[in-house]
């Protein structure tokens, strides 16, 4: 029988049910959609990992021989390791696409995911491993011939099987500037297929790599160990979290876990105030059914139960569809976008335990706030219960003793003392709209914020027409050839490990770029406040967020060496700067030139208008302007797929909140409402006198929640790690068009009640029956 | 007496469809003159409140016509029925009604939101003896001041009819006493009409007129030639 009365009661609540089935539905379908592709990506990558034999670390030098190796190998935490020889190349055709090839001796650590063809084959010395990714792009067959060149000499080779490297999830062409598959392949090959080509060139087979596996969890801690086994002989040593094919991924992956958090909480914070109050005023509204219940001699508990089940029920439907739609629609969506972008094997969507538990505490938040609106009648003594609750005591509030209380309104005086009374109610309100606005304003400055740091980018940093990117076999005679004939800045990128003392360990530099540039002007600085900026000779800039990680500033000396040399130098620091895409040092070429290393530019910003650079020795890839705006379009295009999904939370959030609110808030006082029309107050004044609580609690939200759109959005550029720095730039029209959105919601919810006031019946209402 | 400000003619009022029709008031029939001090007498169920609602403008009949004071209320529209109820008539219910989040006198000042003119509110208040309570809260009050305030709130509209739907029926007969004694004075000196619904046939003996009703039709009309003094009424 009480279910029967269950599912009559949530027919009758329906509005207020209705929400927590969407709120909890949300709840669980975003951090579903979030985690399900996440939870795959995990899982195929540990299995990529573990059917490739993944390097946990690799050292860098010019050569490591065959000792080394075996020092290495007989190192305590060691479980496998391997040299191998890794270089650039350049396709024969195929848009002379950038390779990454690398020549194998043997095939231990980091092996190739086979996707077609057979596996690899050492003793084959015309055989080739290319990227599927690659292969997929320009229709290559296993049994094709492929060509390549690097240092001056073309081969030929047949490809035996298309492949996924462990080591490149993320595998972008130095030329692009997003991810284009077609222009990128990863080779695998025999070292025995190199040596007739290029060991006379090089003087032999120099192994540059070294890669291992090991028991450590933390592989920088083998530093010294390892430095004792290659006496020194190396550049530097890395673990995953420096190998760019590895991090941006797991980068990514991390910020996704982040947000599976961070939303959905928003999202059971409101659930559970829509809940509290919703069950507040039901079980006020059934007290005397209650008592009657428990007169008829209910157990408590029977009846404890039976209010526990609206909520849980509810909560636990829309729970069970977010898993679901979460999941398979949203969570696929994800997984569709990101496997376009990164490799990994398999990737789709999956759930794990965590799904169950997140739909636990939700359900079990929604039941136990239930439990705590209920717990207060079930004290109540049956008798006492089955009469009606005495009248809420009304009292003075603390505006009242403001000066000007008696000059407010009959609506204003009854409308403050009304949320007074209604704390919560009044805050639900408030949160939500507040979370609207959030989310409005994050949605809105985004756009701003694009736009603001296109504007830095191109009127300030940016002060040239094309960009020459030389390839990696430029002279430094040849670069200077086009500066001549172009006119221009030469600008060389390096990598760079950065620290506050020489030959710090791994624990205390860092991983960074170094932009050595002429102080042409082409290329320009901007100070902490983005105002043009000018570096001093025999000084160095440092970007502001790189600094403050490392707790540098103005007038601090570092130190550094180039990531494949040994040698560290040391450069004042005269300027923090900042840049949007940009992390690391730049320094003047005189004073870069004064270290003693070598200097070889690698890129030519230039104002010459001429097209017909492509296609010239040295040169790779010329990008204008215009090319470069793109990468923007791009960023922007994909905030304008993102602003629709923020936008339709921005119009949910305080949809549900405030209409919830006006329905409590109308339930709560239909009494009233019914005595006013009696004593003549029209319709459109009732509404009025309902609405105005809502247009307050909006703009109260309103101003509370803008703020923190900034902050979120702030956050969310901040989680793509320390690389970008984008300020989010929100101006008055961000919170005008974000605020004014905000109250037409709330001014269309209020209208939803219309009907309701118009439809009043005075006399059944002041019957006073439940 | 004077003129006649209230008439009922033919007035049937039935709730329900097909068969669960109930017929809450049958063909009913009557007038009152401005200034009488009406009582409609009837056990639970007999359709006296049917009547009180349909002539304070929250029902209307299904067939027949009401007029009040020249206008016939029965063919009023929404808009129409909400000036009326905020022009001509004040209403004192049973249980009160008092907005909880307003004190006494903003209970009171509440009306002049919907009519501009008519008495100081707290001129209203004083004249059913609780100028002292003004700023306290119905919950702070007893039923008797509660109701009292009732009546202040309706009186402040300047109202041609007052309605009370058992004003007494949630007091102690004390209570009860100062309260309908408030009422008989507004009749009898202020010359407002006053009608009042009860089950209670001891009220009745103060009335001019006694209205008594049965199953929804009116049974029986009764001009008092000689009301009892308040007073002297015990129950």
């Amino acid at each position: 029988m009480l279910v029967r009365k269950m599912t009559r009661e949530i027919r009758k609540n329906l509005g207020q049910f209705l929400s927590l089935f969407i709120l909890s539905f949300l709840a669980v379908s975003l951090f579903a959609c979030m985690k399900a592709s996440n939870i795959s990506a995990y899982n195929k990558l540990e299995d990529l990992r573990e059917a490739t034999n993944c390097a946990d670390g690799w050292i860098f030098s010019e050569g490591f021989s065959p000792e080394d190796l075996s020092s290495v190998k007989a190192l305590p935490d060691i479980t496998s390791a391997q040299r191998r020889l890794h270089f650039a190349a350049t396709a024969e055709g195929f848009d002379q696409a950038q390779l990454e090839v690398y020549g194998l001796e043997e095939d231990l650590v980091s092996k190739p995911y086979y996707v077609n063809g057979k596996e690899l084959d050492l003793s084959s010395k015309d055989g080739i491993w290319i990227s599927e990714s690659f292969a997929k792009e320009w229709d290559l067959k296993v049994g094709d011939a492929f060509s390549f060149s690097a240092y001056g000499r073309i081969v030929t080779k047949k490809i035996e099987g298309t492949i996924v490297s462990p080591e490149y999830q993320y595998l972008k062409a130095d030329k692009d500037l997003d991810i284009v598959a077609k222009n990128i392949a990863v080779i695998y090959m025999p070292v025995s297929g190199l040596s007739e080509s290029f060991s006379s060139i090089l003087g032999g087979i120099p192994f540059n790599e070294l890669i291992f596996t090991t028991n450590r969890s933390d592989v920088k801690s083998l530093e010294s160990s390892l430095n004792e086994a290659l006496h020194g002989n190396y550049a530097v040593l890395c673990d995953r979290d420096d190998m760019p094919g590895i991090r941006i991924m797991k980068d990514e992956l991390a910020q996704h876990d982040q947000f599976a958090i961070t939303f959905p909480v928003v999202f059971l914070a409101i659930a559970l105030l829509v809940i509290m109050t919703t069950m507040n005023r039901m079980i006020a509204n059934q007290r005397t059914q209650i008592g009657t219940l428990r007169a008829l001699g209910m157990k408590k508990r029977k009846i404890i139960l039976h209010y526990l089940s609206y909520s849980f029920i509810v909560s636990l439907l829309g729970s069970i569809v977010g898993l679901f739609v979460g999941t398979y629609l949203f969570g696929e969506g994800i997984a569709v976008i990101f496997r376009s972008w990164y490799l990994i094997p398999g990737w789709t969507v999956e759930m794990d335990a965590s799904f169950l538990l997140v739909v636990i505490l939700i359900v079990s938040c929604c039941t136990l706030a239930t439990y705590l609106s209920c717990r207060k009648v079930m004290n109540v003594h049956p008798a006492e219960s089955l009469r009606p609750a005495s009248p809420k005591s009304g009292k003075a509030i603390v505006l009242e003793k403001l000066p000007f209380w008696n000059k407010f309104g009959f609506s204003t005086q009854y409308n403050l003392r009304d949320i007074t009374r209604s704390k919560l109610r009044s805050f639900m309100g408030v949160f939500g709209t507040a979370a609207g606005m959030m989310i409005m304003v994050a949605a809105m400055a985004s756009i701003t914020t694009i736009q603001d740091a296109s504007s830095w980018t191109f009127d300030k940093i940016q002060n040239f027409k094309n960009e020459i990117d030389f390839s990696d076999d430029i002279t430094l005679d040849l670069a200077e050839e086009y500066k001549k004939e172009y006119g221009g800045e030469l600008i060389q990128t390096s990598a760079i490990e950065i620290a506050k003392e020489p030959h710090a360990d791994s624990s205390k530099k860092k991983t960074t770029s170094l932009m050595v540039t002429e102080g042409a002007d082409y290329y320009r600085l901007t100070d902490k406040n983005r105002d043009l900026a000018e570096l001093a000779p025999g000084t160095c800039a440092i970007t502001m967020k790189l600094a403050r990680s490392l707790d540098i500033h103005e007038g601090d000396t570092i130190y550094w060496h180039l990531y494949e040399k040994n040698t560290w130098y040391e450069s004042k620091v005269g300027l923090i700067n900042r840049h949007p895409n940009f992390s690391g040092v730049t320094m003047l070429r005189d004073d870069y030139e004064k270290t003693g290393a070598a200097y070889l530019p690698n890129i030519l910003y230039t104002s010459s208008e001429e097209a017909a650079f492509e296609d010239q020795p040295g040169i790779l890839a010329v990008h204008d302007d215009k090319d470069l705006k793109e990468s923007f379009d791009i960023m922007m295009e994909m905030i304008y797929a993102m602003l629709f999904v923020f936008v339709a939370f921005a119009t949910v959030l305080p949809i549900v909140v405030l209409y919830n609110c006006g329905n409590l808030s109308f339930h709560e006082r239909v009494k009233e409402f019914a005595t006013l029309k009696v004593l003549g107050f029209t319709t459109k004044k009732i509404r009025k006198l309902l609405s105005l609580q809502n247009l307050w609690l909006s703009i109260v939200g309103l101003f509370l929640g803008a703020p923190f759109g900034k902050i979120m959005l702030q956050y969310m550029f901040d989680s793509n790690g320390d690389s970008m720095d984008y300020p989010v730039s929100a101006g008055f029209l961000t919170y005008l068009v974000s605020g004014l959105f905000v109250m037409i919601v709330s001014v269309l919810v209020s209208y939803m009640f219309n009907k309701r006031i118009k439809k009043l019946d005075m006399v059944e209402t002041l019957k006073g029956i439940e | 007496m004077g003129n006649t400000i209230v008439e009922f003619k033919n007035v049937t009022k039935q709730y329900g469809q097909g068969e669960a029709i109930q017929l809450a008031n049958n063909d009913v029939n009557f007038t009152i003159d401005e200034g009488e001090f009406v009582v409609i007498l009837g056990q639970s169920g007999a359709g006296k409140s049917t009547v009180l609602n349909m002539l304070g403008g929250m029902d209307t009949p299904t067939s027949g016509t009401i007029t009040v004071a020249g206008q016939e209320v029965s063919k009023m529209n929404d808009k129409e029925l909400s000036e009326y109820r905020a022009g001509t008539i004040g209403f004192i219910f049973q249980f009160y009604n008092l907005l909880p989040s307003l004190t006494a006198i903003e209970n009171v000042s509440l009306v002049k939101n919907i009519v501009k003119s008519g008495p100081d509110p707290m001129e209203m208040l004083s004249a059913v003896g609780l100028s002292d309570h003004a700023k306290k809260f119905p919950s702070q009050m007893s039923g008797g001041e509660q109701q009292r305030v009732s009546i202040a709130r309706a009186l402040a509209k300047d109202p041609k009819i007052i309605l009370g739907d058992e004003p007494t029926g949630a007091l102690d007969s004390e209570t009860g006493v100062i309260v309908l004694e408030l009422l008989s004075d507004l009749s009898r000196k202020k010359g407002k009409t006053v009608i009042l619904v009860t089950h209670n046939a001891d009220i009745a003996k103060c009335a001019d007129k006694v209205i008594r009703m049965k199953n929804g039709k009116i049974r029986e009309i009764r001009i008092n030639e000689s009301p009892v003094p308040i007073r002297e009424v015990e129950w």
